[in-house]
Protein backbone atom coordinates (compact mmCIF):
# COMPACT_ATOMS: atom_id res chain seq x y z
CA UNK A 1 0.00 0.00 0.00
CA UNK A 2 2.82 2.35 0.93
CA UNK A 3 4.63 1.65 -2.32
CA UNK A 4 1.45 2.01 -4.32
CA UNK A 5 0.79 5.36 -2.71
CA UNK A 6 4.21 6.77 -3.47
CA UNK A 7 4.02 5.50 -7.03
CA UNK A 8 0.69 7.21 -7.31
CA UNK A 9 2.12 10.42 -5.83
CA UNK A 10 4.92 10.38 -8.39
CA UNK A 11 2.47 9.73 -11.22
CA UNK A 12 0.16 12.50 -10.06
CA UNK A 13 3.02 14.98 -9.78
CA UNK A 14 4.26 14.15 -13.26
CA UNK A 15 0.84 14.37 -14.84
CA UNK A 16 0.20 17.68 -13.12
CA UNK A 17 3.45 19.04 -14.48
CA UNK A 18 2.87 18.00 -18.08
CA UNK A 19 -0.91 18.33 -18.35
CA UNK A 20 -2.51 21.71 -18.55
CA UNK A 21 -5.42 22.10 -16.14
CA UNK A 22 -8.70 21.59 -17.86
CA UNK A 23 -10.38 24.78 -19.00
CA UNK A 24 -13.13 23.45 -21.26
CA UNK A 25 -16.10 21.73 -19.72
CA UNK A 26 -16.27 17.96 -20.08
CA UNK A 27 -18.48 17.22 -17.11
CA UNK A 28 -21.31 15.56 -18.96
CA UNK A 29 -19.08 13.45 -21.18
CA UNK A 30 -16.36 12.46 -18.78
CA UNK A 31 -17.62 13.49 -15.39
CA UNK A 32 -14.59 15.69 -14.75
CA UNK A 33 -14.53 19.35 -13.79
CA UNK A 34 -12.68 22.21 -15.40
CA UNK A 35 -10.96 24.73 -13.15
CA UNK A 36 -13.73 27.36 -13.45
CA UNK A 37 -16.31 24.66 -12.77
CA UNK A 38 -14.43 23.55 -9.70
CA UNK A 39 -14.35 27.10 -8.34
CA UNK A 40 -18.01 27.61 -9.21
CA UNK A 41 -19.05 24.33 -7.62
CA UNK A 42 -17.05 25.22 -4.53
CA UNK A 43 -18.64 28.66 -4.37
CA UNK A 44 -22.05 27.02 -4.56
CA UNK A 45 -21.14 24.60 -1.82
CA UNK A 46 -19.96 27.43 0.42
CA UNK A 47 -22.94 29.63 -0.45
CA UNK A 48 -25.43 26.86 0.14
CA UNK A 49 -24.68 26.67 3.82
CA UNK A 50 -25.79 30.23 4.34
CA UNK A 51 -29.30 29.16 3.44
CA UNK A 52 -29.38 26.14 5.65
CA UNK A 53 -29.57 27.48 9.15
CA UNK A 54 -27.22 26.08 11.75
CA UNK A 55 -26.63 22.91 9.84
CA UNK A 56 -23.17 21.48 10.08
CA UNK A 57 -20.72 20.42 8.75
CA UNK A 58 -20.07 23.39 6.55
CA UNK A 59 -17.68 23.87 3.71
CA UNK A 60 -15.27 26.74 3.33
CA UNK A 61 -12.44 27.67 1.00
CA UNK A 62 -8.88 27.43 2.19
CA UNK A 63 -5.75 29.17 0.98
CA UNK A 64 -3.49 26.47 2.32
CA UNK A 65 0.30 26.45 2.42
CA UNK A 66 1.67 29.14 0.05
CA UNK A 67 4.51 26.86 -1.06
CA UNK A 68 2.06 24.25 -2.29
CA UNK A 69 -0.15 26.73 -4.05
CA UNK A 70 -1.48 25.73 -7.43
CA UNK A 71 -1.15 28.66 -9.85
CA UNK A 72 -4.26 27.77 -11.84
CA UNK A 73 -6.53 28.19 -8.81
CA UNK A 74 -7.31 31.50 -7.08
CA UNK A 75 -4.93 32.05 -4.17
CA UNK A 76 -7.71 32.11 -1.60
CA UNK A 77 -9.57 29.17 -3.15
CA UNK A 78 -7.05 26.36 -3.22
CA UNK A 79 -9.18 23.70 -1.66
CA UNK A 80 -12.42 23.16 0.21
CA UNK A 81 -12.50 21.95 3.74
CA UNK A 82 -15.12 20.99 6.27
CA UNK A 83 -13.96 20.36 9.79
CA UNK A 84 -15.02 18.03 12.57
CA UNK A 85 -17.27 15.89 10.48
CA UNK A 86 -18.87 13.34 12.78
CA UNK A 87 -18.19 9.71 12.10
CA UNK A 88 -20.71 8.07 14.34
CA UNK A 89 -19.85 4.51 13.52
CA UNK A 90 -16.95 2.63 12.08
CA UNK A 91 -17.55 1.07 8.71
CA UNK A 92 -16.71 -2.29 10.25
CA UNK A 93 -19.64 -1.98 12.64
CA UNK A 94 -21.99 -1.45 9.71
CA UNK A 95 -20.72 -4.70 8.32
CA UNK A 96 -21.21 -6.44 11.64
CA UNK A 97 -24.66 -5.02 12.04
CA UNK A 98 -25.53 -6.17 8.56
CA UNK A 99 -24.42 -9.71 9.30
CA UNK A 100 -26.39 -9.64 12.53
CA UNK A 101 -29.52 -8.27 10.90
CA UNK A 102 -30.20 -11.55 9.23
CA UNK A 103 -29.38 -13.28 6.03
CA UNK A 104 -30.17 -11.90 2.66
CA UNK A 105 -33.35 -13.47 1.41
CA UNK A 106 -34.61 -13.69 -2.12
CA UNK A 107 -38.36 -13.27 -2.27
CA UNK A 108 -41.12 -13.04 -4.85
CA UNK A 109 -39.41 -14.90 -7.65
CA UNK A 110 -41.22 -13.87 -10.75
CA UNK A 111 -41.45 -15.64 -14.08
CA UNK A 112 -38.28 -14.17 -15.56
CA UNK A 113 -36.25 -15.80 -12.82
CA UNK A 114 -35.10 -12.82 -10.85
CA UNK A 115 -36.52 -12.28 -7.42
CA UNK A 116 -36.15 -9.42 -5.01
CA UNK A 117 -33.21 -9.53 -2.69
CA UNK A 118 -34.21 -8.39 0.77
CA UNK A 119 -31.05 -6.82 2.14
CA UNK A 120 -31.93 -7.16 5.80
CA UNK A 121 -34.20 -10.14 5.70
CA UNK A 122 -37.91 -9.76 5.49
CA UNK A 123 -38.54 -9.32 9.19
CA UNK A 124 -35.51 -7.28 9.98
CA UNK A 125 -36.76 -3.73 9.81
CA UNK A 126 -38.89 -3.90 12.92
CA UNK A 127 -36.42 -5.32 15.48
CA UNK A 128 -33.69 -3.13 14.06
CA UNK A 129 -35.75 -0.08 14.75
CA UNK A 130 -36.23 -1.09 18.35
CA UNK A 131 -32.54 -1.59 18.77
CA UNK A 132 -31.63 1.76 17.25
CA UNK A 133 -33.96 4.11 19.00
CA UNK A 134 -33.36 4.51 22.72
CA UNK A 135 -36.45 3.48 24.57
CA UNK A 136 -37.64 6.22 26.88
CA UNK A 137 -39.08 3.66 29.26
CA UNK A 138 -35.68 2.16 29.95
CA UNK A 139 -34.51 5.62 30.92
CA UNK A 140 -37.31 5.66 33.44
CA UNK A 141 -38.71 8.80 31.97
CA UNK A 142 -41.86 7.61 30.32
CA UNK A 143 -41.83 10.68 28.16
CA UNK A 144 -42.65 10.88 24.53
CA UNK A 145 -41.20 14.25 23.63
CA UNK A 146 -37.83 12.99 22.52
CA UNK A 147 -34.38 12.37 23.89
CA UNK A 148 -33.30 16.00 23.83
CA UNK A 149 -35.70 16.98 26.53
CA UNK A 150 -35.22 13.77 28.45
CA UNK A 151 -31.51 14.26 29.01
CA UNK A 152 -31.61 17.64 30.75
CA UNK A 153 -34.51 16.55 32.87
CA UNK A 154 -32.69 13.36 33.66
CA UNK A 155 -29.68 15.19 34.96
CA UNK A 156 -31.69 17.75 36.80
CA UNK A 157 -33.47 14.88 38.43
CA UNK A 158 -37.02 15.64 37.48
CA UNK A 159 -37.87 14.99 41.12
CA UNK A 160 -40.85 17.25 41.46
CA UNK A 161 -42.94 15.60 38.84
CA UNK A 162 -41.84 12.02 39.15
CA UNK A 163 -43.08 9.68 41.79
CA UNK A 164 -40.69 7.68 43.93
CA UNK A 165 -40.80 4.51 41.90
CA UNK A 166 -40.33 6.44 38.71
CA UNK A 167 -36.92 7.80 39.61
CA UNK A 168 -34.50 6.30 37.10
CA UNK A 169 -32.38 3.47 38.35
CA UNK A 170 -28.77 4.45 37.80
CA UNK A 171 -27.45 0.97 37.10
CA UNK A 172 -30.24 0.22 34.76
CA UNK A 173 -29.58 3.46 32.95
CA UNK A 174 -25.91 2.78 32.51
CA UNK A 175 -26.49 -0.68 31.14
CA UNK A 176 -28.89 0.38 28.48
CA UNK A 177 -26.71 3.36 27.82
CA UNK A 178 -23.82 1.20 26.72
CA UNK A 179 -26.00 -0.75 24.36
CA UNK A 180 -27.55 2.29 22.87
CA UNK A 181 -24.50 4.49 22.72
CA UNK A 182 -24.23 4.58 18.96
CA UNK A 183 -27.92 5.03 18.50
CA UNK A 184 -28.15 7.83 21.01
CA UNK A 185 -25.31 9.64 19.35
CA UNK A 186 -27.07 9.52 16.10
CA UNK A 187 -30.35 10.93 17.28
CA UNK A 188 -28.80 13.83 19.15
CA UNK A 189 -25.25 14.99 19.36
CA UNK A 190 -24.64 15.77 23.00
CA UNK A 191 -21.52 17.87 23.39
CA UNK A 192 -20.59 16.93 26.94
CA UNK A 193 -22.11 14.96 29.69
CA UNK A 194 -21.20 15.61 33.28
CA UNK A 195 -20.20 12.06 34.16
CA UNK A 196 -16.79 10.93 33.02
CA UNK A 197 -17.76 7.39 32.16
CA UNK A 198 -20.73 8.56 30.18
CA UNK A 199 -18.95 10.91 27.81
CA UNK A 200 -20.01 10.30 24.27
CA UNK A 201 -16.91 10.23 22.19
CA UNK A 202 -17.53 10.92 18.56
CA UNK A 203 -14.74 10.44 16.10
CA UNK A 204 -14.50 13.43 13.81
CA UNK A 205 -12.63 14.05 10.62
CA UNK A 206 -11.60 17.03 8.58
CA UNK A 207 -12.64 16.39 5.01
CA UNK A 208 -11.16 18.37 2.19
CA UNK A 209 -11.84 18.54 -1.52
CA UNK A 210 -8.91 19.44 -3.71
CA UNK A 211 -8.69 19.93 -7.41
CA UNK A 212 -6.62 17.24 -9.04
CA UNK A 213 -5.74 17.49 -12.65
CA UNK A 214 -6.21 13.79 -13.27
CA UNK A 215 -9.65 13.54 -11.78
CA UNK A 216 -11.94 15.15 -9.32
CA UNK A 217 -14.18 12.85 -7.38
CA UNK A 218 -16.18 13.11 -4.26
CA UNK A 219 -14.67 10.58 -1.96
CA UNK A 220 -17.55 10.76 0.45
CA UNK A 221 -19.54 8.28 -1.57
CA UNK A 222 -17.25 5.47 -0.47
CA UNK A 223 -17.23 6.20 3.25
CA UNK A 224 -20.74 5.40 4.38
CA UNK A 225 -20.31 6.36 8.01
CA UNK A 226 -18.78 9.80 7.58
CA UNK A 227 -21.71 12.13 7.38
CA UNK A 228 -20.05 14.88 5.44
CA UNK A 229 -22.58 15.40 2.71
CA UNK A 230 -25.40 17.08 4.55
CA UNK A 231 -24.95 20.14 2.37
CA UNK A 232 -23.86 18.33 -0.72
CA UNK A 233 -26.09 17.40 -3.59
CA UNK A 234 -24.41 16.81 -6.89
CA UNK A 235 -26.68 17.30 -9.83
CA UNK A 236 -25.77 16.12 -13.28
CA UNK A 237 -28.53 18.16 -14.85
CA UNK A 238 -30.70 16.53 -17.42
CA UNK A 239 -28.95 14.05 -19.62
CA UNK A 240 -30.90 12.01 -22.07
CA UNK B 1 -36.01 -8.21 -17.12
CA UNK B 2 -38.21 -5.39 -15.95
CA UNK B 3 -37.56 -3.37 -19.06
CA UNK B 4 -39.43 -5.79 -21.25
CA UNK B 5 -42.43 -5.86 -18.97
CA UNK B 6 -45.28 -3.52 -19.66
CA UNK B 7 -45.96 -0.59 -17.39
CA UNK B 8 -49.16 -2.20 -16.16
CA UNK B 9 -47.36 -5.36 -15.15
CA UNK B 10 -44.75 -3.41 -13.25
CA UNK B 11 -47.38 -1.37 -11.48
CA UNK B 12 -49.14 -4.59 -10.58
CA UNK B 13 -45.93 -6.03 -9.20
CA UNK B 14 -45.15 -2.92 -7.18
CA UNK B 15 -48.63 -2.76 -5.74
CA UNK B 16 -48.30 -6.34 -4.55
CA UNK B 17 -44.86 -5.65 -3.12
CA UNK B 18 -46.03 -2.58 -1.22
CA UNK B 19 -48.83 -4.58 0.33
CA UNK B 20 -46.56 -7.45 1.28
CA UNK B 21 -43.62 -5.42 2.53
CA UNK B 22 -44.85 -2.09 3.91
CA UNK B 23 -41.55 -1.27 5.68
CA UNK B 24 -39.44 -1.74 2.58
CA UNK B 25 -38.67 0.23 -0.51
CA UNK B 26 -38.13 -1.33 -3.90
CA UNK B 27 -34.95 -0.51 -5.74
CA UNK B 28 -34.06 -1.57 -9.24
CA UNK B 29 -30.42 -1.18 -10.16
CA UNK B 30 -29.42 -0.24 -13.67
CA UNK B 31 -26.10 0.36 -15.30
CA UNK B 32 -25.05 3.43 -17.16
CA UNK B 33 -24.42 2.38 -20.73
CA UNK B 34 -20.83 3.59 -20.58
CA UNK B 35 -20.14 1.79 -17.33
CA UNK B 36 -18.04 -1.34 -17.49
CA UNK B 37 -19.33 -2.86 -14.30
CA UNK B 38 -20.37 -6.46 -14.28
CA UNK B 39 -23.91 -7.70 -14.23
CA UNK B 40 -25.42 -8.14 -10.78
CA UNK B 41 -28.62 -8.77 -8.88
CA UNK B 42 -30.91 -5.98 -9.96
CA UNK B 43 -33.88 -5.92 -7.65
CA UNK B 44 -33.58 -5.09 -3.97
CA UNK B 45 -35.90 -4.81 -1.02
CA UNK B 46 -34.39 -2.25 1.31
CA UNK B 47 -35.63 -1.23 4.77
CA UNK B 48 -36.95 2.29 4.42
CA UNK B 49 -35.24 3.40 7.62
CA UNK B 50 -31.79 2.57 6.34
CA UNK B 51 -29.48 5.35 5.12
CA UNK B 52 -28.78 5.23 1.40
CA UNK B 53 -25.05 5.07 2.12
CA UNK B 54 -25.50 1.79 3.91
CA UNK B 55 -27.35 0.29 0.99
CA UNK B 56 -24.55 1.37 -1.34
CA UNK B 57 -22.10 -0.19 1.09
CA UNK B 58 -23.99 -3.46 0.81
CA UNK B 59 -23.90 -3.31 -2.98
CA UNK B 60 -20.15 -2.91 -2.91
CA UNK B 61 -19.00 -6.52 -2.57
CA UNK B 62 -21.56 -7.65 -5.13
CA UNK B 63 -19.92 -5.61 -7.85
CA UNK B 64 -16.46 -7.15 -7.35
CA UNK B 65 -14.80 -3.77 -7.62
CA UNK B 66 -11.07 -3.63 -7.47
CA UNK B 67 -9.70 -1.75 -4.46
CA UNK B 68 -9.52 1.97 -5.06
CA UNK B 69 -12.57 2.03 -7.26
CA UNK B 70 -15.35 4.36 -6.28
CA UNK B 71 -18.93 3.36 -6.78
CA UNK B 72 -21.41 6.06 -7.67
CA UNK B 73 -25.12 5.49 -7.37
CA UNK B 74 -27.32 7.95 -9.19
CA UNK B 75 -31.00 8.54 -8.66
CA UNK B 76 -32.55 10.74 -11.33
CA UNK B 77 -29.09 11.85 -12.43
CA UNK B 78 -28.34 13.00 -8.92
CA UNK B 79 -26.07 11.55 -6.29
CA UNK B 80 -28.37 11.12 -3.30
CA UNK B 81 -27.09 12.27 0.06
CA UNK B 82 -25.70 9.16 1.66
CA UNK B 83 -27.03 10.01 5.09
CA UNK B 84 -30.61 10.45 3.93
CA UNK B 85 -32.94 7.57 4.60
CA UNK B 86 -33.75 5.37 1.67
CA UNK B 87 -37.43 5.87 2.43
CA UNK B 88 -37.23 9.61 1.85
CA UNK B 89 -35.20 9.15 -1.33
CA UNK B 90 -37.86 6.69 -2.46
CA UNK B 91 -40.66 9.15 -1.73
CA UNK B 92 -38.92 11.92 -3.66
CA UNK B 93 -37.65 10.01 -6.66
CA UNK B 94 -39.72 6.88 -7.17
CA UNK B 95 -40.80 6.22 -10.71
CA UNK B 96 -44.34 6.15 -12.08
CA UNK B 97 -44.40 2.41 -11.44
CA UNK B 98 -43.54 2.90 -7.73
CA UNK B 99 -40.06 1.46 -8.07
CA UNK B 100 -36.94 3.43 -7.33
CA UNK B 101 -34.39 3.24 -10.13
CA UNK B 102 -30.74 3.66 -9.30
CA UNK B 103 -27.97 3.82 -11.86
CA UNK B 104 -24.45 2.89 -11.00
CA UNK B 105 -21.11 3.84 -12.33
CA UNK B 106 -17.60 3.40 -11.10
CA UNK B 107 -14.44 5.39 -11.31
CA UNK B 108 -10.84 4.68 -10.46
CA UNK B 109 -9.63 6.98 -7.74
CA UNK B 110 -6.76 6.10 -5.48
CA UNK B 111 -4.79 2.98 -5.68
Amino acid sequence: MQVKQSVFGLYKGTVERVTAPRTASAFLEKGVLSVPEFVLAGDNLVAKIKHIVAKFPTWSWCAGDPSKRKPYLPADKQFLVTRNVPCLRRAISVEGQYDAAGAEVVVEDDQDGEGWLATHGVQASKPEEEEDIPDMDTFGMGRSDGIKSSIPSYFSGGKEEEEEEDIPDMDNYKDTRADNLAAAERSCIVAEEPEDDNILRTRTYDVSITYLVIFLKFIATVIPTIECDSTMVVDLGSTS
Amino acid sequence: GSRTQGADERLQESTAMITNYPAKIFVIIRRFSRSNLSQMQKKYLVPSDMPVGQFIFILYPRLHLSPGTTLFMFVNNTLPQIASLSGSVYDSYKDMDDFLYMCHNSEKTFS
